[in-house]
């Protein structure tokens, strides 16, 4: 039979591999920003947001719809950056990890000003999760849900844009 | 291109390592100081490394996941089957697998120590960023259930309202500043 033949190393240097990538996997932070635009002109929910209903359903707003989401894998002390609609910009930096909290630095800039037009530095829990809101964009408002998490999960950068 | 005088199997003998040192080195001088030749084995370099990449990419678009439920219910779908057919079946099994998986029992045996030794070194790793530690233990992957922020500090050029969203507790920073009656 016709079997693939490995050399001594292989497998040791693969299994090295794979376990000294993983723990460089830990010192990630994931990073995922979810634009919705609510609107109160009709009665429209986009079933994309099922899983955020319920908080959704706490701005009184009756129709919401999904703009944009994207996820981004980022160092602690690296910004992850993520332009949002009208020309808006937020900038995400994981500060670091303790007690299960991740503190994250937030700003929201807004226009050709240099100056954010808001800038936090907070803590969430791990896989926890934040809104910034109320901007106005096309006849609704802009909320948007940021999450981090500072464990390994799919490394995926979705982008969809409307 | 300058012409060239050297046989065509030239590089391709190069390239697959098939000649003996002493004229290994000896054709490699003779490509090197060739401009066509050298052409040609940039090319061939290029041409197999965007096929092991396009490879690489396709191999990791396939989906296996449902491999063995496939083969367990294309046995399921086979007429009642025999002893005898259930031995032929196992006998098959075992000389697919037994080949692969019998050679080198030291080299699997080391794989399983480095593999354990690894996994010990990694769940004790101090971490580079002082107090910053990540738990390398793997959890079930759930959202925190009380999402309240902790904020150390908040500024904004505009008129700012926190309040915690009552599903999940989730902070909401509510940048606006016309302050709408949309507000809980
Ligand atoms: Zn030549």
């Amino acid at each position: 039979m016709n079997t693939c033949r490995l050399s001594f190393p292989v497998p040791a240097v693969l299994v090295f591999c794979l376990c000294t990538a993983s723990v460089a996997a830990e010192d990630m932070v994931h990073i995922r920003v979810e634009t919705v635009l609510a609107t109160d002109t009709s009665q429209e929910f986009d079933n994309r947001l099922t899983g955020m209903r319920s908080q959704l359903l706490a701005f009184r707003y009756s129709a919401y719809r999904l703009v944009q989401e994207e996820r981004r894998q980022v160092e602690f002390g690296k910004q992850a950056n993520f332009s949002l609609p009208g020309g808006r910009f937020l900038q995400v930096v994981p500060k670091e990890y303790v007690n299960e909290q991740i503190a994250l630095h937030v700003m929201l800039m807004e226009g050709a000003s240099p100056s954010p037009l808001m800038s936090t530095l907070l803590s969430i829990p791990n896989r926890g999760m934040l809104f910034v809101g109320g901007r106005k964009h096309q006849g609704g408002t802009l909320i948007i849900r940021i999450g981090a998490a500072a464990d390994t999960l799919p490394p995926t950068i979705i982008k969809t844009e409307e | 291109m300058a012409s060239c005088s050297h046989p065509s199997q030239l590089i391709s003998l190069v390239y697959d390592n098939e000649l003996d040192e002493a004229r290994r080195y000896a054709a490699a001088d003779q490509i090197a100081d060739c401009p066509a030749c050298s052409h040609r084995m940039q090319l061939l370099e290029h041409t197999h490394e965007a096929l092991c990449q396009t490879l690489d990419e396709e191999v990791s678009r396939l989906d296996f996941s449902d491999f063995w439920p496939r083969i367990e219910q294309g046995i399921a779908a086979q007429p009642p089957s025999l002893a005898s057919q259930w031995a032929d079946r196992f006998r098959h099994w075992r000389m697919q697998w037994h080949a692969p998986l019998s050679w080198h029992i030291p080299v699997w045996a080391t794989t399983v120590g480095l593999c354990l030794f690894a996994a010990a070194v990694s769940t004790q790793l101090p971490t580079s960023r002082g107090a910053v530690h990540i738990q390398t233990a793997r959890k079930p992957v759930v959202v925190a259930l009380n999402n309240q922020a902790q904020i150390e500090s908040l500024s904004a050029t505009s008129t700012v309202l926190v309040w915690n969203e009552p599903t999940s507790n989730a902070t909401v920073i509510w940048v606006d500043e016309t302050l709408g009656e949309k507000l809980p």
